[in-house]
């Protein structure tokens, strides 16, 4: 019916589609979220949903001439009833590192904090914090700021979460209640070698 | 001056303002603070309709648009027949009613609510044509003119629309009348969005006016100022 190189097309074609949507599904539950209720300015009640991660994961950390370790921490601001994007929100994220958790159980202070995560040029509802990840471990981030909603109620954030990966007893410690899912921990971009 | 004349240099002035605003794409009609307008390479999907000569008797519905399975952004312009509000009132609703939601195959996973409408009286010839926008979804401002048990919210997620005839007389509609629906985007799939349904509230449009002398019925989220919305 079809001749060699037709049928040959047609799988890789097939192929690629499904290679691609693994590779978008990867992108799109990488991620956690939290929902934040509160009250508008005239007692209607809301939600924000904010969503958490990190640029282009799966997230390995830099080693020169290898990766270049590049995963700004990404944040995505909707309203939860309608799935807006909410633009021109005030947002600081405090990060954390630690390699292992007897790092995290000897000091668990952030390493940087109230660096700020600007809105996404031409993308309302996201924003990122530019950053290398330098080594492999656990990353951790707490979100904060002011949210201003359609109708102008301003609304505080405040929360924070550690990577998935990260020891149970790490994420029931610092991660606030409520935040569900989760982003990936940060990997040596060797770990991922085959055959290694 | 008589009124006609006086009538008509408004018809010319707001006709120039309304050709004006269109051919800059709707932007400055997009100013409200849910409405998160950017540039860009996708063209949104515009249908137009026109309603010369449709009749709706009363209870008629006409759909006019349905983006199942996925609920959606986008802008309505409304041109209708109206009537004021109240008797003597500068603000008009429509005699057609706009509603939005989502009809589902389901009785229960249905949910119909009135779209809140914003009267546009500088391009509006009242009683004969007036001029309204909506917005899709709205998140702040009620539709619904429902007084207590059976009130809905504004739909939160709409893939369908419609207008019905919810007064006690036909609507003819004429060749200045018509429905122009923009979608701007897709933001989910409507399964599972409603249920515990049907949910549907069948009042007349709240109608918000910025242009009036009233404040009260200015609505929430528009920026204000030069530009309009």
């Amino acid at each position: 019916m079809f001749s060699k190189n037709t049928s040959i097309l047609m799988f890789a074609a097939v192929a690629s589609t499904m290679l691609l949507t693994v590779s978008m599904s990867e992108d799109a539950f990488a991620h956690g979220r939290i929902v934040h209720d509160f009250t508008m300015d005239n007692g209607k009640e809301r939600a924000l949903s904010i969503v958490l991660g990190h640029t282009n994961e799966p997230t390995r950390a830099q080693e020169d001439g290898k990766w270049a370790g590049e995963h700004p921490v990404e944040i995505f601001l909707r309203d939860a009833r309608t799935n807006l994007n909410i633009s021109g929100a005030s947002l600081m994220v405090d990060k954390f590192f630690w390699a292992d958790e007897a790092a995290y159980i000897a000091d668990d202070s952030p390493k940087e904090t109230d660096v700020r995560a600007g809105g996404a040029h031409g993308q309302p509802g996201k924003y990122h914090a530019r950053q290398i990840l330098a080594e492999p471990g656990f990353y951790g981030y707490r979100v904060h700021g002011d949210v201003t909603y359609f109708d102008g109620t301003v609304v505080p954030i405040d929360f924070q979460a550690v990577c998935r990966d990260a020891p149970a007893s790490m994420k029931s410690d610092f991660n606030t209640p409520g935040f569900l899912g989760g982003f990936g921990c940060t990997t040596d971009i060797d770990d991922g070698k085959f055959p290694g | 001056m008589t009124f006609l004349k006086q009538n008509k240099i408004s018809m010319i002035a707001g006709t120039a303002i309304l050709t004006i605003a269109l051919a800059f794409g709707g932007y400055s009609f997009a100013s409200h603070s849910f409405e998160a307008g950017v540039s860009g390479d996708n063209i949104p999907d515009n249908t137009h309709i026109l309603l010369n000569d449709v009749k709706l008797k009363k209870g008629d519905i006409l759909p006019v648009y349905d983006s199942s399975p996925n609920y959606i952004t986008g802008h309505i312009l409304l041109s209708s027949p109206c009537e004021p509000v109240s008797k003597g009132d500068d603000t008009y609703q429509p005699k057609v009613s706009l509603v939005a939601g989502h009809v589902d195959e389901a009785a229960d996973a249905t949910y119909l609510a009135p779209v809140p409408l914003y009267y546009i009286n500088f391009v509006s010839n009242a009683p004969d044509t007036c001029i309204f926008h909506a917005h899709i979804p709205d998140p702040i401002n009620d539709g619904s003119t429902t007084e207590g048990d059976g009130k809905l919210e504004t739909a939160p997620k709409v893939t369908d629309i419609a207008l019905v005839n919810l007064s006690d007389k036909k609507i003819k509609f004429k060749s200045t009348h018509m429905v122009d629906i923009n979608v701007q985007s897709v933001l989910g799939s409507i399964s599972g969005a409603y249920e515990h349904g049907p949910h549907v509230d069948l009042s007349r449009n709240m109608i918000y006016d910025l242009n009036d002398d009233d404040h009260t019925n200015d609505g929430l989220g528009h920026s204000g100022g030069a530009g309009g919305h």
